[in-house]
């Protein structure tokens, strides 16, 4: 029996220094994938990122990620 | 021969068309190092308590920090202190750029400027001499003319600092400009400035370098961090995208401060942040020595030119000329900006003062009568570059928004004290306090009035897997913190930071520059504090120069009256914010006792005024009898 895959789009915004530059890519993750889960798959180190938005909304670790599903991440900002 | 510094400090009486050096010997410059330790022990020295800033007896300090003029990298800040017009309190404000590097070239450590002028002059600098020149033929003139001006007479290669027509017609935000791009920002120093009848210093090195003990060793560490850049996200993010990423990244946070911190999300974001910006975008530059180039260089040629000279808005002017008013036209804002900094105007409190009188106008408290019909409602970009140049005139309505939000509530009425956002008088800059605990206590404490980098920001501990967590682990703090956390722990960190960062001050470290916002370590300091000046130093002794300016600047304002009670935010800041992640919101109470945890473990008072305990501990004695 296969096993049920789902992907989901991560748009890096302002993130320059991974992916090669990238704005968008693609995750293939197991079904039922966690936001936690999808973090550890980015070669970005967790603590560089500072906000995570699903449909421009504030979810937590454990929020269980749909097909298809576009996230956005965000680097932190700290000062300017 | 010294190293590091010159061991020269210069003296102008604009009274007596006087002009002297004083050499205060090694253990002051180790004491105090340079920027701000210099320049508030200065102001002790020289300025007496309840003078009228805007007055003859007022002082104006400019201090390089004790690296600046090395060719180490993130090191180019100078300080400029005075009595604040705007806020009455300590006045404090840094800028990179190129000045403050070729001031400790040409030979001096500080510049101290007592008295006004009968008439307008510049003061010119070279080769360890200083002479007042009439500055009748630029008086008036924007910062791009005046300078034209200066570099015909005495040279393409002469850096400029200098106050505009806001200095010189005494707006109380007015601030002094360094190579058209760079800002000593806050406060209102340029208003100091004109009202001396001071319009610039001007700087000629000649090439020459400042002597330091190993510079082949400085330059390591410049081309080190060159080369570690390309692989540091905080460190290159700030290359690439500069402080406007902070638009997009806050505005999905949902605290980036809009229609006068009514809102924390912003429809027009995605039109005036780092992306948009990438359109207009022609070059990247920095300041002197510095690798990361975290400046932006705009232009647009089209129906609202915008002039490249003038570099390009930041972070806190795109959300206070920007969000704050509910303006999402990055063209207007840009030139906006174009225009602040020829006419020399604060662009956080020109917003923020701005944004104050459109509440005030949607709220009937001010009408068209007081407007001189100008249609001040959020959203409305017609009016905005109109403004700034009736604020830098005083003119019309213009006069009445140059005084500041302050001074403006007082006119119109106690009921706008409601959305007044102040602190000890300055408008904040665009950080807003509900998200982050830290920043509710640097605006609350700051010396100067509402200062967004008197300590490390609250995201730069919050995770442990983190490049910030790491970089601070050399002072010891070895736990991530969350950002809403009002705890002991909060406070610790705020207190370690708050002496860090004002040590970088005193050696002209630029926060954006150096870890934990970005690259450059605390070790590198330490030893780029080692191979300037040849002393066998510590991060210790570095920490508690910074202490020593701390201590300093609250004698000062406890001179002047300021003490616990003006310790607070503005009321708005412990109303509910609807954001993203919820409602955020911060508590009064749980802020009082972190402030009051704060005088403890500072070694201060009920009141906030360090105990003679503190100061024999600092070695300020001397300061004892004025507490």
């Amino acid at each position: 029996m296969l096993e049920e895959k789902i992907v989901v789009k991560v748009k890096l915004n302002l993130f320059p220094s991974y992916y090669d530059g990238k704005k968008e890519i693609e995750l293939k993750l197991e079904k039922d994938s966690t936001v936690e889960e999808m973090l550890s798959c980015l070669v970005i180190p967790r603590g560089d990122i500072g906000i995570i938005l699903i449909d421009n909304k504030h979810v937590k670790m454990d929020h269980r990620l749909l097909d298809s599903v576009k996230i956005d991440i965000y680097p932190i900002f700290a000062g300017g | 021969m010294t190293e590091g510094y010159n061991n020269r400090i210069l003296y102008i009486n604009l009274d007596k068309e006087k002009i002297w050096t004083e050499q205060p010997g090694e253990k002051f410059f180790r004491k105090y190092f340079g920027g701000t330790g210099i320049g508030v022990h200065l102001l002790l020295k020289h300025l007496k308590a309840g003078v009228d800033p805007l007055s003859p007896e007022n002082v104006l300090v400019f201090a390089p920090g004790l690296l600046t003029g090395t060719n180490g990298p993130a090191v180019p800040r100078f300080s400029v202190m005075a009595k604040s017009p705007l806020t009455g309190a300590v006045g404090k404000t840094e800028a990179g750029g190129f000045w403050g590097p070729a001031l400790k070239q040409a030979g001096f450590d500080a510049v101290v400027v007592l008295g006004t002028s009968e008439n307008p002059v510049y003061l010119f600098i070279e080769e360890g001499k200083a002479r007042l020149l009439s500055a009748e033929k630029i008086w008036g003139k924007g910062t791009k003319e005046s300078q034209k001006i200066i570099r015909v007479d005495h040279g393409t290669d002469v850096c400029v600092a200098q106050t505009g027509p806001a200095g010189e017609n005494c707006v109380l935000y007015a601030n002094i400009c360094n190579e058209l791009a760079h800002f000593n920002g806050r406060n209102g120093l340029g208003a100091v400035m004109g009202s001396k009848k001071l319009k610039a210093i001007a700087v000629r090195t000649h090439g020459k370098e400042l002597v330091v003990n190993d510079d082949a060793k400085i330059k390591n560490i410049t081309r080190s961090i060159a080369e570690r850049m390309k692989t540091h996200p905080l460190a290159w993010g700030l290359h690439i995208h500069g402080t406007p990423a902070g638009i997009e990244a806050v505005n999905a946070a949902g605290f980036l401060p809009t229609d006068n911190w009514q809102q924390g999300q912003f429809s027009g974001a995605g039109k005036i942040g780092a992306e948009a910006m990438d359109e207009i975008l022609v070059k990247r530059k920095g300041c002197y020595s510095c690798p990361l180039r975290c400046k932006r260089v705009v232009e647009i040629e089209d129906e609202i030119p915008v002039d490249p000279a003038f570099g390009g808005p930041e972070f806190e002017t795109l959300a206070s000329l920007g969000s704050c008013l509910g303006i999402d036209d990055l063209a207007i804002i840009a030139k906006a900006n174009e225009i602040c900094n020829d006419l020399t105007i604060d662009t956080i409190s020109l917003g923020m003062t701005i944004a104050f009188a459109m509440e005030c106008f949607e709220k009937g408290f001010i009408t068209k009568q007081d407007t001189g019909g100008l249609d001040l409602r959020f959203g409305n970009k017609e009016i905005l570059l109109p403004i700034i140049e009736m604020v830098a005139k005083r003119e019309g309505f213009g006069d009445v928004l140059a005084q500041g939000s302050m001074r403006m509530s007082q006119m119109f009425g106690d009921e706008t004290k409601e959305f007044l956002m102040t602190v000890k008088g300055q408008e904040p800059p665009v950080h807003d306090p509900r998200w982050k605990t830290g920043i509710a206590m640097q605006f609350s404490l700051s010396y100067n009035g509402a200062d967004h980098w008197i300590a490390e920001h609250d995201q730069l501990y919050k995770d442990e897997d983190s490049l910030g967590l790491s970089a601070l682990s050399e002072l010891g703090i070895l736990d991530s913190v969350d950002t809403k956390d009002v705890t002991w722990r909060k406070v610790r960190i705020f207190y370690y930071t708050h002496m860090l960062v004002n040590a970088f001050d005193c050696l002209g470290v630029c926060c954006l520059g150096a870890a934990p916002r970005s690259i450059l370590s605390m070790s590198e300091i330490v030893e780029m504090v080692h191979v300037t000046t040849g002393w066998n130093t510590s991060l210790w002794e570095i920490m508690k120069v910074g202490e020593r300016s701390v201590n300093m600047q609250r004698i000062f304002n406890g001179r002047e009256g300021f003490g616990k009670k003006n310790d607070r935010l503005p009321e708005r800041f412990y109303s509910v914010l609807n954001t993203p992640g919820g409602k955020a919101s911060l508590q009064k109470s749980d802020l009082e006792d972190m402030i009051e945890l704060f005088y403890q473990m500072a070694g201060w008072n009920e009141e906030g005024q360090p105990q003679p305990a503190k100061l024999y501990e600092l070695n300020l004695d001397e300061f004892k009898p004025i507490c």
